[in-house]
């Protein structure tokens, strides 16, 4: 029965047409991995490029694991199952819940906390813990299941990242380090700006989601396309971070890695 | 226009205009960046200036010093030896010409030890440790008051323009203690408090209450001095208890 699913996702997966959004992503995460390989041994060893490695592989991942969810319905309801939904055994909500409004804000807060000035590596670091901790007492007082929309998790989550994309600029302008060089020529300035363009414009449409899609889902249909082209334009950035030491491109050092 | 290309173009509207909100956001940092960055190079070019300005200064005062120092040698030591050396010269007696030359090799070898001095490479020369040595030995001597050194850490090698303004700094600390607090004894201590080194000059004189704001400006100097290569200048006094100076040194990148 596996089988059965998994040869009609494949014989539908690559068809361009259809499933155009997830064949890019495909293409960034090999693009992304040859370049990874290609890194020097001083970068490969670098906490920076395992985390943004990690985010894109595991966003690639997960998008395709939530399109295969939609093939293999059965899987599907097994785990909504468990996680107590009997209900919609077709929702993948929980797939999304679990990696897009936990594992990659705090990947993207981890990176972020490698961009900022010593002084602000403690507060994302709180922040970071803090979030973490209240998503375990949110999960254990059962206020949003984990399987249905949970606004208050995403929003918390895409808030923290905004406030640390909003302490990397502070450092931007007050570290002495960051003063002597051109951000325009530094890579964790357009990651950040990516990063704040994402969260901030996907902020309200993912938020008025629910509602959407049960009041007016073609408007809910146009608005995930700001989430969809973003989230390229998010990994693109990634994929160019990782490709940037092997490809011709005059950049400045950044000051305040680890 | 049907209600879904209606909604599709509010959302493409409010879609540019979020996003250009966001670019405007971007746009102001990099702006704001780049005046705080002429803001810094300013600052920074202040402080060049200022430190060259302190350099120059402290070597005036040295060379003023050395001048006054030179001039007092020819003529109490040099000038006393040429004259034994003329009156050995002067006499019949074969003995007194050997002594004469004698004398003469000693005005050679003061002249020598005095042109050393005319120049600042003594300061690459002479480690701290040595000079503070030197000038409680000086203090000693004339019999003015007591002294002690006391060295817990050794202190690393600053470089020339570092030591050339500690250097200057510890004398006129000196200086002050002899000239104002008529002290009995004078303390030196080189301490290691946490990650920092200290010189601690203590004297045992009258003491001054620092909450009076003095009239002249030389404390203020001083801390400006140690300021300007990265140090660090404290003092405490009490009246009747002396006064304490903590020196701290400014760190040493290797």
């Amino acid at each position: 029965m596996q089988t059965h699913h998994l040869e009609i996702f494949l014989m539908e997966y690559f068809n361009f047409s259809q499933n155009w959004y997830l064949l890019i992503l495909d293409a960034l995460l090999i693009v992304g991995l040859i370049y990874f390989i290609l890194l020097g041994a001083e970068k490969r060893v670098s906490k920076l490029y395992w985390l943004l490695f990690f985010v894109l592989s595991f966003t690639v991942f997960y998008e395709n694991f939530g399109a295969y969810l939609t093939y293999n319905s059965s899987l599907n309801a097994h785990i909504n199952a468990f996680l107590g939904n009997t209900k919609n055994p077709n929702y993948n909500l929980w797939l999304y819940n679990l990696t897009g409004n936990v594992i990659i804000p705090c990947s993207y807060m981890l990176i972020i906390r490698l961009y900022v000035s010593h002084l602000y590596k403690k507060l994302v670091s709180v922040m970071l813990f803090s979030f973490i901790s209240f998503l375990i007492v949110f999960q254990l007082v059962k206020l949003e299941p984990v399987y249905g929309p949970q606004l208050i998790a995403y929003s918390l989550g895409a808030t923290l990242v905004l406030i640390s994309c909003i302490l990397f600029f502070i450092s931007l302008m007050k570290d002495p380090v960051y003063l002597e060089v051109n951000p325009l020529r530094l890579l964790s300035f357009w990651q950040v700006t990516v990063i704040l363009f994402y969260y901030s414009l996907t902020f309200l449409t993912n938020n008025s989601a629910e509602y959407l899609w049960k009041t007016q889902p073609s408007l809910a249909v146009s608005l995930n396309w700001i989430n969809v082209f973003l989230g390229i334009i998010s990994l693109m950035a990634i994929v160019i971070i990782i490709a940037a030491p092997n490809l011709n491109i005059k950049l400045e050092k950044e000051p305040t890695y680890v | 226009m049907s209600d879904q290309e209606g909604q599709l173009i509010t959302i493409i509207i409010s879609g540019i205009f979020f996003a250009g909100l966001m670019s405007t956001f971007v746009i102001a940092i990099v702006v704001l960046h780049r005046q705080r960055q002429v803001q810094n190079r300013q600052k920074i070019d202040f402080l060049k200036s200022e430190y060259e300005k302190t350099l120059l200064n402290i070597e005036n005062e040295i060379q003023q010093e050395t001048l006054t120092y030179i001039g007092r040698e020819l003529h109490d030591n040099v000038g006393q030896l040429l004259s034994v050396a003329k009156l050995n010269f002067s006499s019949q007696k074969p003995g007194k010409h050997i002594e004469g030359i004698e004398v003469l090799n000693q005005v050679i070898h003061e002249v020598r030890n005095l042109s050393k001095k005319l120049n600042l490479d003594w300061v690459e020369l002479i480690t701290i440790e040595e000079f503070l040595t030197q000038q409680l030995n000086k203090i000693r001597d004339t019999g003015f008051c007591e002294t002690l050194l006391e060295s817990d850490v050794i202190l690393e090698e600053l470089n020339k323009e570092q030591k050339l303004v500690l250097i200057r700094v510890i004398q006129e600390s000196l200086n002050n203690a002899i000239k104002h607090a008529y002290p009995d004894r004078i303390e030196i201590r080189t301490i290691q408090q946490g990650a920092d080194k200290k010189i601690q000059i203590k004297d045992y004189g009258i003491g001054f209450d620092t909450a009076v704001q003095s009239t002249g400006s030389g404390m203020y100097n001083l801390k400006k001095r140690m300021e300007t290569i990265g140090g660090k200048f404290e003092l405490k006094s009490e009246i009747g208890q002396g006064t304490e100076i903590n020196l701290t040194l400014p760190q040493v990148n290797n």
